[in-house]
């Protein structure tokens, strides 16, 4: 094994040990089982008018969004723990450029998300194995969860930038909630542009929808069986640009 | 004699606060440390120190002048590959134990878990941490962390190893058992950095120090020669003959007894004079030495000499 895979390594247990003993990952699994109960209740429950199914679906949709803040509430502390005065000098200092490093925390950020993902989700899904499929929640809630994951890998960078660059975890989450709301704002301007004279800002909200991350059209991917790919690679576009953002700016940095 | 780190011609300014107030951390430093030594790096705070060692790991970018690593510049991440480093206001990993810390510090230097088992035990013994080996670091003590701090620093067998405060905090066990460690790790060949306060600490342990204030070297050179006095001797032998003072162009005679003198002079090449003096009383000569000062005396006396006008201090 060569000397970036050690290293890649050592972030990853790191990073894990961080977030597991932040007991971060109780509140994914905790929102994530949330989630599945709450679709298959919708699903087996006899009697249910299609009016309360729909406030059901609802609701368990508006835990999904709620699921994307927690996961990144979770590991918002990771990076301002590993670039706080007297802590960087441990990471910096070592035989790693500043442009891997802040990639590899941003890759096992992920991954550690998508294995805590994976291990709330695996017995629900052994369950529905033993129990036969009887309803078809079980697909409906893995894709949705999939869908928060893909959202959450969009602003993933976001967070690590913003974690780092103000020092503090939940200052960096409410960075992202901010670019959220803008961006579901923007999402939903079509109504408000016939009241807006000024053409400035009309193509400023429209430029905008292109660069900020779809979040709502990512969420609602495979609705009705309508799959539409294109909020995803606009979004994923603009998780590499503030990437590549970042570790121009992590670069210049003095620790 | 090979060289481990060179520093040429160094200059680091930091913009502070909002109306970007200048602060010269590091004013044309220059300085080289041989492979194998202990090098101390001493000053009061705000001298720079701790910004010299920032910059020779890449933490830091200076603003003139450079410096390698085993003939690496800071800017190429592998010159750290040899290199252990202890921050002076370390805060280590909370959420892991010892043995996480040093496992991780080690695969962050390309070493696998593997290969570093044997050592990763062997130096938290050597540190008195075995037995709070699975003790979280949040749980542990400020002199705890900074025993584990140089464990970790070393883990990978480096060539060159910063040390910023190493007995800050630490009691005097503790301190015993870094000195010991760091003269062992002079014994294995391997070159040794260290910043401290703790003058008296680096007499026993530095080959060589640097003393630097404002951001300036004020000098570089052996502990022994630094603390050897020219002017001041002891001399020794029979001296029941002398009932007179010194000439004043010799110098004076501080101290006096029939077997021993000490003797101020004014020059080094006054020492032949003196003898003279003294043989031409029938004094019997049996030893002339130097007499030695601290290095604390040195540090002050070098300090006040170099007393200018403030630049600030934030810079450490």
């Amino acid at each position: 094994m060569n000397i970036s895979s050690e290293q890649f390594i050592g972030i990853l247990r790191y990073v894990s040990l961080a977030i597991i003993r932040g007991r971060g990952m109780y509140f994914i699994a905790s929102l994530i089982t949330l989630v599945i109960l709450g679709r298959v209740t919708l699903e087996v429950t006899p009697g249910l008018s299609e009016s309360a199914q729909a406030w059901g679906r609802a609701g368990v949709s508006n835990l999904g969004s709620i699921l994307i803040f927690i996961m990144l509430f979770s590991v918002s502390s990771v990076g301002p723990r590993m670039f706080s005065p007297g802590a960087a000098g441990f990471f910096v200092g070592k035989p790693l450029s500043r442009a891997r490093l802040l990639t590899y925390l941003i890759i096992t950020l992920n991954i550690v998300v998508a294995l805590v993902m994976i291990a709330s989700f695996a017995p629900f899904l052994a369950a529905e194995q033993w129990l036969g499929a009887q309803t078809a929640a079980w697909d409906d809630v893995l894709l949705q969860i999939l869908l928060e994951f893909a959202i959450f890998v969009v602003y993933s960078p976001l967070l690590v930038w913003l974690s780092i660059r103000l020092g503090s975890g939940s200052l960096a989450v409410m960075g992202c909630f901010v670019v959220w709301l803008g961006a579901w704002l923007v999402a939903v301007r079509e109504p408000f542009l016939g009241l807006i004279d000024n053409q400035v800002v009309v193509l400023t909200l429209n430029a905008l929808y292109f660069i900020l991350p779809k979040s709502r059209e990512i969420s609602e991917l495979g609705l009705a069986g309508h799959w539409n790919f294109l909020p995803l690679l606009t979004s994923m576009a603009f998780a590499i640009a503030v990437w590549g953002i970042a570790v121009w700016r992590f670069r210049e940095r003095e620790f | 004699m090979t060289v481990a780190v060179t520093v040429e011609g160094v200059t680091k300014v930091y913009s502070r606060g909002l109306r970007r107030r200048r602060v010269t951390a590091l004013n044309n430093v220059s300085l080289s440390v041989n492979a194998g030594e202990v090098f101390g790096l001493l000053g009061p705070n705000g001298a720079g120190k701790t910004t010299l060692v920032k910059a020779a790991l890449g933490l830091v970018k200076v603003d003139a002048g450079h410096i390698t690593l085993g003939g690496e510049t800071p800017s190429n991440p592998l010159s750290r590959l040899r290199v252990g480093y202890l921050a002076e206001d370390h805060r280590f990993p909370r959420a892991l134990t010892p043995l996480e810390l040093l496992t991780l510090s080690a695969r962050l230097s390309g070493k696998p878990e593997r290969s570093i088992r044997a050592r990763r035990e062997e130096l938290l013994r050597q540190v008195v941490m075995w037995d709070q080996a699975d003790i979280r670091i949040a749980r542990l003590s400020k002199g705890m962390a900074q025993r584990i701090g140089i464990a970790q620093a070393i883990i990978h067998d480096p060539e060159i190893i910063f040390l910023d405060e190493p007995t800050d905090g630490v009691d005097p066990l503790g301190r015993t058992l870094i000195r010991q460690l760091i003269i062992e790790l002079r014994n294995q060949g391997k070159t040794v950095i260290v910043n401290s306060h703790l003058l008296a600490e680096f007499e026993l342990f530095c080959d060589r120090v640097a003393i630097l204030d404002h951001g300036v070297v004020l000098t570089v050179g052996r502990v022994t020669d630094l603390t050897r006095s020219e002017r001041e001797y002891d001399v020794s032998g029979t001296f029941t003959t002398i009932t007179d003072n010194l000439p004043a162009e010799i110098g004076r005679i501080i101290s006096r007894t029939d077997t021993g003198l000490v003797v101020e002079i004014h020059s080094e090449p006054q020492v032949d004079i003196l003898t003279d003096w003294l043989r031409q009383r029938n004094a019997h000569i049996h030893s002339l030495t130097p007499r030695t000062r601290t290095l604390e005396s040195v540090y002050i006396q070098l300090l006040r000499a170099s007393e200018g006008p403030a630049t600030g201090r934030e810079p450490e």
